[in-house]
């Protein structure tokens, strides 16, 4: 019920917020006829809620000859009330490889590459780019990532003179990482130098592409999350279909789930400090802390369990009670060998080898918050 | 009004307020989506469409993604990219901007055969009847950027989800979802109780608690009805991320999950082994009813040098059913003093408590010169709870033994049944955590960088508790529900110094709190040999100190040598090659004296010492001397225009330097998949994989028995040595587990052009295999001739196999119907051990077991068809 | 799978036949009229060679229009001397599939088998071009030909047809390359041809290849004077 109630309130609330935006939109529209009509650009409509400081601190709109004209002029025309919007102030990235290049506008790009413009227009980026830079005269939204264009419009043969971000252009990947970084900087990637995957040597691109809309979400280069991971990390993948496993050959988990491929501060790439907090992310009722702690678990869960999939019960590591007696060698019934005569179709069952083993009797293994659990039985 | 009734520490105006306050801000610079940094909830999907849009994708844009080249290009690495789909312009929604496009696709599904079959379940709800495959909405504004994204899936109520995004490109997002994921634990479960599901389980009609035989227990649960067990995971969350201020970007999130269902569990009351018709050990069912709330809050700012990171990240845990009582059928009597029945037959657990979470984390990056960047991060967490202690035991009466004055080893239960018989009535438990990160990394030439890391990080568990009880004076618990100290005299957990009968026991009297300070320096260096190749070397030192282990000092040093090439007969190749050894101080076997009742003044040693506490010689394999090595390779090879090969070859070897305890781990294992796209038509995929792992412990019998030393309770008993009288080597013994992992698949997708045919088969089996050795018959449990030739047969193989074949046809009836027809057969065997005999019987004397275990075999069958429309 | 089951799996399988029969005769009723050209896809087009000699033989009926060797007798019908073997015969397969359609062009294709069209092509492509001319560098036409118009968004053709018109300088690379062989020289070529294909591109009557959909949407770019600068510069290169 608490849940239906959640539900509701998650619906309301973002019905609301879309009719607002429906409604909304008209205003903004008259909005902006209005101060189009007020512009000196001909065809330049302003976006709401851009002060004259903002747009002075921003840097200009992509302008055609910008580079012969900043060569030439090291203070372009002023901005006045002409409506830079945030996507134009993407930068053009200068490419290495052809430092002479100009831009040229994504209208000339389109002219030849008809089919990608198609494909790129329903794309999350490039839709967000041209909406966002909609109405501010030429667009950079091509060479906002490609660099400038002109030395590969005038040699498209020529590998490298203009930033490709696939496998045959001469792009080194530092250089492609270094162009979405641009703009996409800071948060989930913040430590995405140094990381593992910068490291050796991938690319943005090996994960995402902008270029065409291969999955609904995320600009991946694969239709899901799981598949981009398992283009590599096969072995992984397959360790997912054992007998115990968490839910994400089922759909309902991504490896993203618990890793941040863009690098973090630990060496599985998690997102929180340490493997455990992300364990407790979702299982909470381990998190304790408990009255009696069980030291392995309190260490590191990877102690006894294998996350990725196991062939045991519950994701363990190896079968009870071969698990616990690695450490279990006290004096009396821990570290006893239990043979197949402890079977239950053996002459002589017993408890610790049958269905649960050990943790038939010691069932709080993760803790126990009881006065009398020191040894989990409660 | 957000479900958090329950749950008065959760600042639930707070984040409204924030939420609140968020939502009217005007855009001013362009703020990106960060999905990535809290955990879950990126996949959205089931087990009828595991990508969760796969409807969306179809059809492939059959002019691909260029008049200028045909084919797809490569990722960097040489993987190719999909055919992307036909794109979908949307249809014009009213007079304004905003345009529209949406699928739904609803059928009916049919599951035949083993329907049960509890790993045909394990993650899926499949059910015959009316599903919801895909409903996806979406609304686009070419003008704004403005969207609303509406997408949702069900399987059955338990397994379903929706999911709406609304929100501006480059402005702020606005997500909620809602979802169920239900979890299978057992489809063949047969328990005796009243109640499964609650917190109290009561025994049925004919069985009396405490007082029934095995036979009369048998019967019941020979006829108790079949039932399943598991859980369903029901999620709920509402999420902000926008640009605040300027440069500055925030994100804010609550999420709620409710957990319920049920779960296996236990039940104690002492061992049934050494002492026939004895003792009771019960596999009972424990409640899950579990509410977690998270917060999740961020800001960030993201400058031209600096970069700035913080996040605040809350958890709410609460258990709504924390405790389970259960009857236990079985009588007790003693094995020493004149008989007597015990009047113990009622357990208890503490379930989870309620606990909060805090942790807040600060990062900051700073670009440097020559290609430099400087990073640190501090975090601060802290885990507490402090939910009201259950008392000591429930029992009634008198539990113990009464053997003759002055042996009176009986104790009044209602000195312990109450809370006022605990030292503290709440558990004031508190870790604190702590990290410290900083790294440094520079690139002075394109041929060379270097960087270095240092980390440090703090457990520290504050919770103290000693088991005193201030009605009685003394010290200790009751151990397993008051049945053992009334089986075997004097061991019902009891330390008291006044008492003769009890002033030798070594009890467990405090809790040992845990923690570590782990510090780790990380070194490392890259050279580009030519323009495609490069090679690594990283150097890292890790130093563990756990606080109350066997070891003060654990230090692991550890090189890692990588090779990448992107250009190795045009494949891309990864190597990487690391070695580590680990070492410590001096390894003390029972660091525990201080916690246990001997270190209590007035204990007084035993006549015979002491028994050790364990083998001298054992290491616990986290803190014990260890060298690894380990070895991958991953390799992509562009093979022609329109495939790829790709395989990766892995190994590890870690040696432990222990005579006693785990000895080595090795795995090994290669897989490789080759995938071709001709045309965007035509999809196939083939793959393999293979994995051998093997995993070695040994230990040693203590010479408990009158057959295998006869040493326990005799003043050689404090020998703890390996080789020595209490742990000789004639009761030495180790344990091999192999285990063989095998899978394989084929997946086709062709276009005709009406019809798409696809069709998926996979295959996963895996094999195990037990194996053990001892030095002598002393070594094992029990020891009489059919035991010993039982043992020497050695344990049966584990097997897991399951191969499913997937078979759709998906026609196109218009431009804006289409039909899909498709089927799953799954075959499946499974075969484990510790289910032997559970089939025939699940009484065996005093145990009592529920599950059965997975069905040694099933097949099952669906078929479904589905119409899709577009919106 | 039990009975019931696989009676299922055939019934549903059945109706969905059915249904998927009886859209498609829909279909086919509906669009059985009006059959427009299957697009020719390009992207993945090899060199073409044939036999010279033999072309020869055979271009006696074309020299009425297109000359002796190749230099066209009037300025509406194109040169053919010396260019590319494979866009020849990329433009007769056009003729005779119909995605190109001309009142005479069509009529020659049609009779013409792939062996003939390779033949042709080479002979052609053998035959020495129209002799350089001096063009304009600084005319409105050479600006574009080299440099485009970035600010009307008109890309240079150099990059596809060469920086001399003699046809495009592939490197050599891995990645799927455009079928540079199928892209046609335009140094010489006859002004007024030259202009009437940039129409025809632009118009979208020229659409039916995938070349072809690449040139509609450079040619979109171009308004009429740009098409007369251009097609003079060329004419005069």
């Amino acid at each position: 019920m608490r849940a239906i109630s959640l539900l509701l309130a998650v619906v309301l609330g973002a019905a609301s917020t879309a009719g607002a935006m429906l409604l909304g939109a008209r205003e903004v529209q008259a909005q902006q006829t209005a101060a189009g009509s007020a512009a000196p650009e001909p065809h330049a409509t302003p976006a709401g809620g851009l002060s004259q400081s903002d747009i002075a601190r921003m840097l200009p709109a992509t302008d055609m000859g910008a580079g012969a004209a900043r060569a030439g002029n090291p203070h372009p025309a002023d901005m006045g009330d002409s409506p830079a919007t945030p996507f134009d102030a993407a930068s053009i990235p200068p490419n290495p490889l052809a430092p002479q290049a100009d831009p040229i506008g994504a209208k000339s790009c389109v002219a030849c590459h008809a089919q990608e413009n198609v494909q790129a227009s329903h794309t999350l980026h490039v839709a967000s780019f041209r909406a966002g830079a909609a109405n501010t005269g030429p667009q950079a939204a091509c060479e906002s990532c490609h660099g400038p264009g002109s030395a590969h419009a005038k040699d498209p043969a020529a590998p490298g003179l203009i930033i490709g971000f696939t496998h045959d252009s001469q792009t080194p990947p530092p250089t492609q990482a270094g162009v979405c970084l641009a703009c996409h900087a800071g948060g989930a990637r913040q430590h995405w130098i140094g990381s593992v995957h910068q490291n050796r040597g991938l690319s943005c691109t090996d994960c995402h592409n902008p270029m065409a809309r291969l999955s609904p979400e995320g600009v991946l280069a694969k239709s899901s999350i799981n598949e981009v991971c398992a283009t590599c990390h096969q072995d992984i993948r397959a360790k997912f279909n054992r007998r115990s496993h968490m839910p994400l050959p089922e759909g309902q988990m991504a490896c993203t789930d618990c890793h941040n491929p863009h690098g973090s501060i630990t060496r599985p790439l998690l997102k929180t400090d340490t493997v455990n907090e992300t364990c407790y992310t979702c299982h909470a009722e381990k998190r304790g802390p408990f009255l009696f702690e069980h030291a392995p678990v309190r260490q590191n869960c990877l102690n006894c369990h294998d996350v990725h999939g196991s062939n045991q019960q519950t994701l363990l590591v190896a079968p009870v009670p071969m698990l616990c007696q690695q450490c279990h060698t006290m004096t009396l019934h821990p570290n006893d060998l239990q043979s197949a005569a402890g079977l239950g179709t053996g002459p002589h069952p017993d408890e610790r080898l049958i269905g649960r083993g050990c943790l038939t009797c010691h069932s709080n293994i993760h803790g126990s918050n009881n006065p009398s659990g020191p040894k989990f039985h409660k | 009004m957000l479900a958090l009734k329950g749950n008065r520490t959760t600042p639930t105006a707070l984040a409204l307020a924030l939420l609140c306050g968020l939502s009217g801000t005007p855009d001013v610079r362009a703020g990106d989506t960060s999905g990535t940094i809290r955990v879950g909830d990126m996949q959205f999907g089931n087990a009828l469409d595991l990508r969760g849009w796969t409807p969306m994708l179809q059809p492939a844009d059959p002019d691909g993604v260029s008049y200028l080249h045909a084919g797809m290009r490569r990722t960097p690495t040489g993987a190719l990219y999909p055919y992307p789909p036909l794109a979908d312009a949307g249809k014009p929604l009213g007079q304004g901007d905003w345009t529209y496009a949406g699928l739904i696709e609803l059928g009916y599904l049919h599951v035949g055969g083993d329907r049960n079959a509890e790993y045909f379940r394990q993650y899926a709800d499949w059910k015959s009847g009316a599903v919801l495959g895909l409903f996806a909405l979406n609304f686009d504004n070419r003008k704004t950027g403005s969207y609303v994204e509406l997408r949702g899936s069900r399987l059955s109520g338990d397994d379903q989800y929706y999911r709406l995004r609304a929100g501006r490109y480059g402005s702020y997002r606005l997500e909620g979802f809602y979802r169920d994921m239900p979890h299978t634990v057992s489809t063949r479960a047969y328990p005796i109780w009243n109640g499964v599901g609650g917190t109290d389980l009561t025994l049925p009609a004919p069985l009396v608690a405490g007082a029934s035989t095995p036979a009369q227990v048998a019967a019941v649960s020979a006829a108790a009805p079949r039932r399943s067990l598991g859980l369903t995971r029901t999620r709920a969350g509402l999420g902000y991320e926008g640009v605040l201020y300027r440069d500055w970007i925030g994100s804010a999130a609550i999420t709620n999950e409710k957990r319920s269902g049920t779960r296996l569990w236990g039940g104690s009351m002492f061992f049934n082994f050494p002492f026939p018709d004895d003792g009771g050990i019960l596999e009972t069912v424990r409640p899950i009813d579990f509410r977690t709330t998270d917060i999740n809050l961020s800001v960030r700012n993201v400058g031209k040098l600096w970069r700035f990171l913080a996040t605040y990240n809350g958890s709410f845990f609460r258990n709504h059913k924390d405790h389970l009582n259960f009857e236990s059928p079985f009588a007790l009597y003693n094995v020493a003093g004149t008989p007597q029945m015990a009047d113990i037959k009622d357990g208890q657990f503490s379930l989870e408590p309620d606990n909060d979470y805090h942790n807040l984390r600060l990062d900051l990056t700073r670009e440097l010169k020559w290609n430099g960047q400087f990073s640190v991060a501090g975090a601060w967490g802290t885990m507490r709870q402090n939910d009201a202690l259950l008392p000591p035991t429930t029992c009634t009466g008198v539990g113990g033994i009464y053997i003759a004055p002055p042996a009176d080893y009986t104790f009044q239960c209602a000195n312990w049944n109450t809370t006022a018989a605990l030292s503290q009535k709440s558990a004031n438990a508190r870790i604190d955590t702590g990290l410290f990160d900083a790294r440094v990394t520079f690139r002075p030439t394109p041929a060379f960088g270097w960087h270095a890391g240092l980390r440090w990080y703090r457990e520290d568990n504050k919770t103290r508790y000693l088991a005193y009880n201030p009605l009685t004076g003394q010290y200790g618990y009751i151990s397993e529900n008051g049945s053992q100290g009334s089986v075997v005299p004097g061991e019902t957990g009891i330390f008291d110094p006044t008492n003769p009968l009890y002033w030798s026991r070594n009890v467990t009297v405090r809790n040992v709190p845990f923690g570590y300070t782990d510090t780790v320096l990380e070194l490392g260096a890259d050279w580009q040999p030519g323009r495609k190749s490069s090679l690594g070397v990283t150097y890292t030192y890790d130093h563990n100190r756990p606080k109350y282990r066997e070891r003060k000092r654990v230090d692991e040093q550890r090189i890692k040598f990588d090779w990448v090439s992107r250009d190795v007969i045009g494949a891309t190749v990864r190597l990487s090659w690391e070695y580590a050894k680990r070492t410590g101080d001096r390894y003390n076997y029972d660091p525990y004296v201080p916690f246990f009742s001997r270190s209590l003044p007035g204990f007084v040693d035993p006549a015979n010492g002491l028994p050790a506490h364990t083998v001298a010689d054992m290491r616990k394999y986290d803190l014990s001397d260890r060298t690894e090595s380990k070895a991958r390779a991953i390799i992509t090879y562009p093979w022609g225009e329109s495939a790829t090969l790709s395989a990766t070859f892995y190994g590890n070897r870690d040696q432990y330097d222990a005579l006693i305890g785990r000895q080595h781990t090795r795995t090994t294992g290669a897989t490789v998949q080759w995938d071709w796209q001709p045309t965007p038509a035509t999809t196939v995929n083939a793959y393999l994989g293979a994995e051998t792992s093997r995993l070695g412990i040994s230990n040693v019998n203590d010479a408990d028995g009158p057959d295998n030393g006869a040493v326990f309770g005799t003043p050689e008993q404090v020998n703890p040595n390996l080789g020595g009288p209490l742990y000789p080597f004639a009761n030495q013994w180790w344990e091999l587990d192999r285990e063989r992992n095998r899978n394989g698949g084929f997946s086709l997708s062709h276009d005709f052009g009406r019809v798409r045919a696809d069709l998926r088969y996979d295959y996963t089996g895996s094999l195990g295999h037990v194996g053990y050795s001892y030095a002598t018959i002393g070594a094992l449990a029990t020891r009489d001739p059919a035991s010993v030739a039982a043992a020497a047969a050695g344990f049966p193989d584990n097997k897991y196999r399951t191969n499913t074949l997937d078979l759709g046809l998906s026609f196109t009836v218009s431009r804006s119907v289409g039909v899909r027809l498709f089927g799953r057969y799954q075959s499946g065997a499974f075969s484990d051990w510790h289910y032997a005999g559970l089939d025939n019987t699940l009484s065996y004397d005093h145990r009592l077991y529920t599950d059965k275990g997975g069905q040694l075999h099933y097949n099952v069958s669906l078929v479904g068809v589905m119409l899709n429309l577009k919106l | 799978m039990t009975c019931r089951t696989s009676l299922l799996w055939m019934c549903l399988l059945g109706a969905g036949l059915a249904s998927g029969a009886a859209a498609q005769q829909a279909a086919e009723d509906a669009g059985a009229a009006t059959k427009p050209a299957a697009m020719l896809d390009l992207r993945r087009q090899p060199a073409v060679s044939g036999d010279a000699q033999a072309g020869a033989g055979k271009a006696a009926v074309c020299a009425a229009c297109h000359g002796a060797h190749g230099v066209a007798v009037a300025p509406n019908f194109p040169n053919l001397a010396g260019q590319s073997a494979t866009y020849l015969y990329v433009q007769l397969k056009s003729f005779k599939g119909g995605q190109r359609s001309d009142a005479v062009m069509s009529g020659q294709a049609a009779a013409l088998s792939d062996a003939d069209m390779r033949d042709l092509a080479s002979y052609y492509a053998a035959q020495a071009a129209k002799l350089p001319g001096r063009a304009d560098v600084a005319s409105r036409g050479a600006q574009l030909y080299h440099a485009g118009d970035p600010a009307r968004g008109i890309p240079p053709c150099q990059g596809c047809h060469g920086p001399d018109g003699m046809g495009p300088r592939p490197h050599p690379s891995s990645a799927p390359q455009p079928p540079w062989a199928s892209f046609p020289r335009l140094r010489g070529q006859s002004g007024q041809y030259l202009a009437h294909e940039l129409h025809d591109f632009r118009s979208g009557m020229r659409a039916a290849t995938s070349n072809a959909k690449v040139m509609q949407g450079v040619a979109a770019t171009l308004d009429e004077a740009d098409v007369q600068a251009l097609s003079a510069y060329l004419d005069a290169l």
